[in-house]
């Protein structure tokens, strides 16, 4: 170790290590092959990310509140009288008008999660500041996206994201189309690599049903061709959820019948939709249509005058 | 170590745990899903022992040498600190090596695709992991030795701690940071991190990538190697068989 020889050896290695090192940072650098999303544990995406997305759905509850759970709301609002926007897209878990109190352990149970409800009810008569409600519409879209990371395939998640980004009803000043049109194709990219879970082609078939929608609405930029196609890809995904399902049912993997249920009448909801958007899509092709025969009517007309 | 029975917990922690949180996912209306989450429980499960346990063990022992004047009677019977380091190092190995051992029986018993061609893109990709896996945490224990000896346990444990979440995660956020504000500095310090999460090959596994090109590997091979010169030379600099007075 004292030798001027052991020294040496090290000071080169030493060199030689940091040379490689270095040297193949920046090649990795130049082509690169640096650049990650980081994702912890490889949750994100993963059959874990599954579990941590349902997970991740109270947390958003509680910011969508301000601060009380899902079922805490339910109890401590009555959405009955007009219930307010914040209420939009949810389904609330507890009916407070549906608990009976026969049983004394029923009622027991009902009078503590009303007390739990109490301990975070809001009494407070003034509203949140407009920054105070920014910062939690904030946090709400951040849990969303990452709600959408760690699952993407779950109708849930995309469905949030995607009424988030395309309304402007949720606290939002104005709806984000564009990014909501490349969340749809990017989730229907996703969907469309599962070969066996057919709640995965529900997704699909919903992001493929915003697709065609943004089409509907946006018409004068897009052909006759692409709104077909757009109608096409959502028949396929649902005629690819059947199959699935079908095919799921046959093997004897254990689907919840509730989610079967709840599966079907969301393709069910779905289906109709895209009746109404066919429908639409044909009158706006057969309007656009005659607008053309009518424009080439008008020149003709007008090159017949120039050439009298 | 036996006596803490600490080794228990690593054990359960690489064996077990593999075996049972697949069956948090939804796995009964996609069957599916059971492999890959077998595989990457495995891996992370892996790491989690070697960041959390196997430096703190190495910190320890290299402390402990130094401390209880044992490294001190070695070295007046002629065992240089070097040779000492070596060591304690190959025994830390012992029971690191048993570890990837397990994690990879698992991944290829218990997560093997059915595909013959799968199968052996499969193997490869979990062989080049193990070794990647090896050249990111073996200098790293190295550091923990001779950091443990030095500065105690807790510094000991804590720098190669901290050097691997920062070069598995940490250097992820830094980019985001250089890619917002256009800095030479920022850029300089983010080419020469150690890029640890280009050894984390827990992704090409649950997405089923398949191996790594081997052109591509060997790149990978050799810069993980330039990092382990580095910190095994600066491990040996830093080594100290007994404590200073």
């Amino acid at each position: 170790m004292n030798s001027k020889l052991t020294k040496s050896t090290i000071c080169a290695a030493l060199l030689m290590g940091f040379a490689l090192w270095i040297g193949m940072a920046w090649k990795f650098k130049s082509e690169d092959k640096l650049s990650y999303e980081p994702n912890v544990a490889c949750i994100k995406g993963s059959p874990y990310g599954k579990i941590f997305a349902l997970a991740i759905q109270g947390p958003i509850d509680l910011y969508w509140h301000e601060g009380e759970t899902h079922k805490q709301h339910a109890i401590n609002h009555d959405h009955h009288d007009g219930c307010s926007e914040g209420c939009q897209g949810h389904h609330h878990g507890v009916d407070v008008h549906t608990i009976q109190e026969s049983e004394p352990l029923q009622s027991l149970k009902d009078n503590l999660k009303r007390l739990e409800a109490a301990a975070s009810q809001r009494n407070n008569s003034k509203p949140l500041a407009p920054i105070h409600k920014q910062h939690l519409q904030d946090v709400i879209e951040g849990k969303l996206h990452l709600a959408y990371k760690l699952d993407p395939a779950n109708y849930a998640n995309y469905g949030n994201y995607h009424l988030y980004l395309s309304t402007s009803n949720l606290g939002r000043e104005e709806a984000n189309d564009a990014a909501a049109l490349a969340l749809a194709e990017q989730t229907l990219i996703a969907c469309k690599k599962d070969g066996v879970d057919p709640a995965s082609w529900v997704t699909a078939a919903s992001a493929a049903y915003n697709v065609a929608d943004y089409i509907a609405q946006n018409h004068r930029d897009h052909s006759a061709e692409e709104a077909k196609d757009s109608l096409a890809e959502f028949d396929h995904c649902v005629e690819q959820y059947e199959l699935l399902l079908m095919q799921a049912l046959d093997e004897g993997h254990a689907i919840p019948a509730a989610r079967v249920e709840e599966m079907n009448t969301r393709v069910r909801q779905l289906m109709k939709l895209r009746q109404a958007l066919g429908v639409h899509m044909k009158r706006l092709m057969t309007e656009a249509d005659n607008r053309a025969s009518f424009s080439s009517n008008q020149t003709a007309t007008s090159l017949m005058y120039h050439v009298d | 170590m036996i006596q803490r029975k600490v080794w228990i917990i690593a054990l359960f922690c690489v064996l077990l745990l593999p075996l049972i949180l697949p069956y948090l996912t939804p796995y009964e209306s996609n069957p599916t899903l059971l492999e890959p989450a077998r595989a990457q429980a495995a891996w992370v499960c892996l790491w989690m022992v070697s960041i959390a346990w196997l430096f703190y063990q190495a910190a320890r022992f290299g402390d402990d040498t130094a401390r209880s004047g044992l490294g001190a009677y070695f070295l007046s019977s002629g065992v240089s600190g070097l040779s000492q380091m070596t060591q304690i190092w190959l025994a830390c190995l012992t029971f690191l090596f048993p570890l990837v051992a397990l994690t990879l029986a698992i991944c290829f018993i218990g997560a093997m695709p059915g595909d013959s061609g799968e199968a052996k893109m499969w193997v490869a990709t979990n062989l080049q992991y193990a070794a990647l896996f090896l050249l990111v945490v073996t200098p790293l224990m190295m550091l923990a030795i001779s950091a443990g000896s030095r500065f105690g346990s807790t510094i000991g444990y804590l720098i190669p701690l901290c050097l691997s979440i920062y070069g598995i995660y940490g250097v992820g956020y830094l980019a985001m940071m250089a890619d917002v504000q256009s800095n030479l500095v920022l850029d300089l310090i983010y080419v020469m991190s150690p890029h640890y999460h280009l050894a984390d090959l827990t992704p090409r596994l649950v997405f089923k990538h398949g191996s790594m090109l081997s052109a591509e590997f060997l790149q990978l091979v050799v810069y993980f190697a330039g990092i382990k010169m580095v910190l095994a030379m600066i491990s040996t600099l830093t080594f100290q068989p007994k404590a200073a007075t």
